[in-house]
């Protein structure tokens, strides 16, 4: 699935065409979002071997990522391991600000310097003209420095070069690998969720095709083939040349070795009737529901007539009390009364209690025992 | 679950576990029973960044559960420095004050470099293992980093980076760092709690229960797997006991 | 404070790892401690929250912005060290800090003391007299257990000193922990013009580093290492981020004297107590500042004439406030010290005593009120929610366990 992109990427740049540019934008997904990159590049790789491509090498710039990520053997298992040349690695995960190399010898910085496995290690990241001129180098390289042929640019995150960069700073660098005769697609890859919204927007902005990657919380699936370890889908958006978007989603999967591109129906099942809330034995929050109830609990000393308010008696507002009393209840209390009279003069079995009235305090303000000397 | 962190992300080298606690539940349990582990249960070295508690503080810990660090130290498998000990090149114009100046304004690079000398310094290559001896380097905590950079997050995160890309003996490092939920919740800095997490492969998140505090259940770690694969392995209760720890999952 | 942690002070006690000094007396985990000069009488005989102050250790009052009773542990705090004879240091923003010195409590006589023992234990009677009957059982057993408590301690310490042969010395310490305090006599003016009292005005420009370098003075003095007598010294830090003296200094700087002053802390013989209030500071800094601190209270006014309140509180009439325990200090150990009440009542007696009185608290709060550490904003109906919970609190318990079963 999401073959059109990588038709996109190995297609290239047509004639007299502006070079197509990838941006693939995650939010919070990390590992969906560097493995779908991983499966483009893995691609365009494949396209490149079989001279599909109109690229004839990649230079793959890592920011965020070792470059152990990008050069596992299972990638190059196809190809012979000696003509690596046309796979170039740009590193500027190691040493992105020169603090190993300058303290070493504590002289001025070295720009760049070789790996032993090959790939070049960027020793100042802040310097954009200088990334730009070993792109291009490494490009040139990875092309067996054949004039005519073109490369593609890969990079693993853009998002760091933004925290040291302004945001047109770094769109005028994109735009010049973009408009240099030698490439043929850039990719790169940004986490939305880090930016302004305005970073994103200018992002899309600038790209042909900008892919979102949706993650699911939870995937599930029946077939036993699936180990679900996260999924979610892509929403592709491709500015064609008419001046029309095409939009496409694909769903994937997370498999052991990798993204997975399946059907929806494969991926999100209508829930079924088991949670996916884990078993507990006991459970110490409350739900809602159980919140509720236990709020309608009526403890045992609490006043336990139809959720009326207690009213006890204190010697006053016998008219409020009473009154307060629903009217059959009233009337049928008044019956077991000991001869109840309303005008009152039989006050028998009554007990009269006057309280203090509510304006004086109880006591005076000093202290009963203060005078006492113990 | 807990224990598979120390397979799982603590022997990976170039990972980064990220412990967030808040100020209602403390999280350094995790980091001491995580060393604890490294020390007593694998050969991996731990360099430990002691921000906050003296090395005595840990110590005594460990030795209730039965590990001394300070035959761990002595022997090399446990360097621990001090906050002293990492900013004493601040101030005193030595030469290496120069250096550290002249290529950084960022006050956290000498701290690296001290760092780096620690975690290089008398590596034991055990013959018996392939591949040399493996380190992680445990910070505690990471908030007094923004202090000591003044504030400045991304000095924080660039720090960070070289930590996990530091290499020795062709093994690269595994970060283990303690921090604090609730110092970044607010903008404009509110970037960091998520910048943390995209550099973290895994986020343990310890929150105390919504019922309170109590004596026998501490409070609730959320363990969330980000790179490989995405996985969210939900409340665990934890109750610590003066030995040990006890990690209930709730399944 | 469990058995358990206890069978581990003999082997802290026994190592030497604690401090013995004048004033200060043996915690858990091999800390020592020294009194913040509060008492808690309702509950045990006499006692501290958190038993204390454990030396290198930080305490931090979050200040209401209405009441002043943080000033109140604050001098508190301040006699007692004195009533020790230590090395006191004392940082505020007012013109005249030695001034302030002035109106701290002066001891109290042996008679008064007494006094107002017996005058608290009438007091106890009366609590109980409020309580309904069915519950008082539980407070008997309370009772009972925080009497053994005591009884371990008491035992645990003469265990330990017998063993360094202070016993006693460590006698002494243990009748001296405490003193008691008299608002109404102020403090002997012999003692707050020692020598080892210093005082700074925390006003004008670059005060900040004067009083960083104030501090690293004082504390080199008290280094652990150092020989001669072992004394405490305490440090307090009134209002330290208040606007008048925070004129030229960004947040961070700030942060930076904490946490320097934290690491320096940790390696002498000496506590702080710094007043802040954290209404005033950005909501990412006062959760640094709380980060900060081992011991971490707050203190909140009483609103006057509160009716609901004052239905609620038998004893409304002598509460001038509220003093909230959010952190206990674990130091050598990374087993949370759950602190016994969440709430105590600020209460000043016969206008002389300062005593905190534990708010009884539901065994599980739903409300999640305990978690929210942060919480400062607290108002007095919350407070009173708080009582209420605890006259239901079996019938909250029981519910509980229904839940439990069902799962």
């Amino acid at each position: 699935m999401a073959d059109s992109v990588k038709r996109q990427i190995r297609d290239g740049v047509a004639e007299g065409e502006q070079v197509p540019v990838v941006c693939l934008l995650d939010s919070w997904d990390k590992a969906a979002s560097m493995n779908i990159f991983k499966h483009f590049m893995t691609g365009l790789c494949e396209n490149i071997t079989g001279g599909r491509a109109q690229a004839k090498g990649v230079v793959t710039v890592a920011f965020e990522l070792p470059q152990e990520f990008f050069t596992d053997e299972s990638m190059f298992q196809q190809t012979d391991s000696s003509s690596r040349e046309w796979f170039q690695m740009i590193d500027c995960y190691s040493d992105p600000l020169g603090w190993e190399e300058s303290a070493k010898d504590g002289a001025d910085t070295v720009a760049f310097s070789q790996h032993p496995t090959g790939s070049l290690i960027v020793r100042d990241i802040r310097d954009l003209e200088r990334l730009t001129t070993f792109i291009l180098q490494c490009g040139t390289a990875s092309t067996g420095h054949q004039t005519s042929e073109r490369f593609a640019v890969l990079f693993d995150s853009i998002s760091v070069l933004l925290r040291f960069h302004s945001l047109p700073a770094v769109i005028n660098f994109l735009n010049q690998l973009r408009s240099h005769e030698r490439v043929s697609t850039v990719l790169f890859l940004a986490h939305a969720d880090l930016h302004d919204p305005r970073v994103v927007s200018a992002l899309e902005y600038f790209s042909t095709t900008v892919i979102s990657v949706v993650s699911l919380p939870e995937v599930s699936s029946e077939s036993e083939d699936f180990t679900s370890l996260g999924g979610g889908s892509l929403r592709i958006r491709q500015k064609r040349r008419n001046g029309r978007v095409r939009e496409q989603i694909d769903w994937f999967y997370l498999g052991l070795s990798g993204i997975i591109f399946a059907p929806k129906e494969r991926i999100v099942q209508p829930k079924s009737g088991k949670s996916n809330v884990p078993k507990v034995q006991f459970n110490l929050d409350l739900s809602e529901k159980e919140r509720e109830d236990r709020a309608n609990v009526i403890l045992p000393f609490e006043h336990q007539g139809n959720g009326l308010e207690s009213k006890i008696y204190d010697g006053r507002e016998r008219a409020q009390l009473s009154s307060s009393l629903p009217a059959a209840e009233k009337s049928s209390a008044q019956e077991t009364m000991l001869k109840p009279d309303a005008s009152g003069a039989n006050t028998l079995g009554e007990i009269h209690y006057l309280r203090d009235s509510d304006d004086e305090r109880p006591d005076s303000d000093e202290d009963p025992d203060d005078d006492l000397d113990i | 679950m807990v224990e598979e962190l120390v397979d799982r992300v603590c022997c990976r080298g170039g990972s980064v576990l990220v412990i967030r606690d808040c100020v209602a539940c403390k999280g350094c349990f995790l980091l001491q029973y995580l060393l604890i582990k490294l020390l007593m249960e694998t050969n991996i070295r731990v360099v430990m960044l002691g921000l906050v508690e003296p090395f005595s503080h840990y110590a005594r810990i460990a030795r209730k559960q039965g590990c001394s660090l300070q035959s761990m130290r002595d022997n090399g498998r446990f360097v621990f420095l001090e906050q002293s000990q990492l900013l004493t090149l601040q101030g005193n114009g030595t030469d290496d004050e120069a250096n550290v100046t002249s290529f950084s304004d960022n006050p956290l690079a000498a701290v690296y470099l001290k760092v780096r000398e620690a975690a290089r310094g008398n590596v034991v290559v055990d013959p018996a293992v392939d591949g040399g001896q493996k380190t992680c380097i445990m910070i505690d905590d990471a908030s007094v980093l923004d202090i000591i950079a003044g504030g400045d997050h991304n000095f924080v995160l660039d720090f960070l980076q070289y930590c996990r890309a530091l290499t020795v003996k062709k093994q690269r490092c595994s970060v283990v760092l303690l921090t604090h939920q609730d110092v970044y919740e607010e903008s404009p800095v509110s970037s960091m709690n998520l910048a943390l997490e995209y550099a973290a492969d895994t986020v343990l998140t310890v929150e105390p229960l919504s019922t309170g505090l109590a004596v026998d259940v501490h409070g609730q770690v959320t363990i969330l797997h980000r790179t490989v694969q995405m996985e969210i392995q939900p409340s665990q209760l934890k109750a610590v006991d003066e030995q040990e720890l006890y990690f209930d999952p709730v399944k | 404070m469990d058995t358990k942690g206890r069978s581990f002070v003999r082997r802290a006690a026994s190592s030497g790892g604690s401090i013995q000094a004048i004033g200060a007396r043996v915690g858990p985990h091999g800390n020592s401690l020294v009194s913040s000069g509060l008492l808690s009488p309702l509950i045990g005989a006499l006692q501290i929250i958190g038993g204390g102050i454990p030396i290198g250790g930080i305490v931090m009052v979050m200040e209401d912005l209405e009441a002043p009773h943080h000033l109140l542990l604050l001098r508190y705090f301040m006699a007692q060290g004195l009533a020790h004879g230590q090395p006191l240091l004392f940082a505020s923003p007012l013109l005249s800090p030695r001034s302030f010195l002035g109106t701290l409590p002066g001891l109290a006589h042996g008679d008064e003391s007494k006094s107002i023992r017996t005058s608290t234990e009438k007091n106890q009677e009366g609590g109980e007299l409020r309580i309904a009957w069915q519950y008082r059982r539980f407070l008997a057993e309370q009772q009972e257990l925080s009497d053994r408590r005591q009884r371990q301690q008491e035992l645990t310490q003469a265990w330990s000193s017998s063993v360094l042969e202070q016993r006693s010395t460590s006698n002494l310490q243990v009748q001296d922990y405490n003193s008691k305090f008299d608002l109404r006599r102020p403090m002997e003016r012999a003692l707050f013009c020692a020598e080892t009292v210093e005082c700074v005005c925390l006003q004008g420009s670059g005060i900040l580093s004067q009083l960083q370098e104030k501090c690293a003075t004082f504390c080199n003095k008290l280094s652990r290492l150092g020989p001669g007598p072992q004394q405490v010294g305490r440090i307090a830090l009134q209002s330290l981020c208040a606007p008048q003296c925070m004129l030229s200094l960004s947040e961070w700087e700030m942060m930076a004297f904490l946490n320097q002053l934290k690491s320096t802390l940790r390696k002498t013989r000496a506590v702080a107590f710094i007043s802040f209030p954290p209404a005033l500071l950005k909501p990412s800094f006062s959760a640094r500042w709380q980060h900060l601190a081992d011991v971490l209270l707050s203190v909140e006014a009483v609103e006057d004439d509160d009716k609901t309140l004052e239905a609620m509180l038998t004893d409304y009439r002598d509460i001038v406030g509220f003093l909230r325990v959010h952190k206990l200090a674990s130091m050598n150990t990374q087993v949370p010290s759950v602190p016994e009440a969440g709430s105590y009542a600020i209460k000043v007696l016969h206008k002389r005593k300062v005593v905190l009185e534990q708010l009884q608290q539901a065994p599980i709060d739903a409300s999640g009120d305990q978690s929210g550490a942060a919480d400062t904003n607290g108002n007095s109906v919350e407070m009173g929610l708080h009582r209420r919970n605890s006259e239901t609190s079996q019938h909250q318990l029981e519910t509980v366990t229904i839940v439990e079963r069902c799962y």
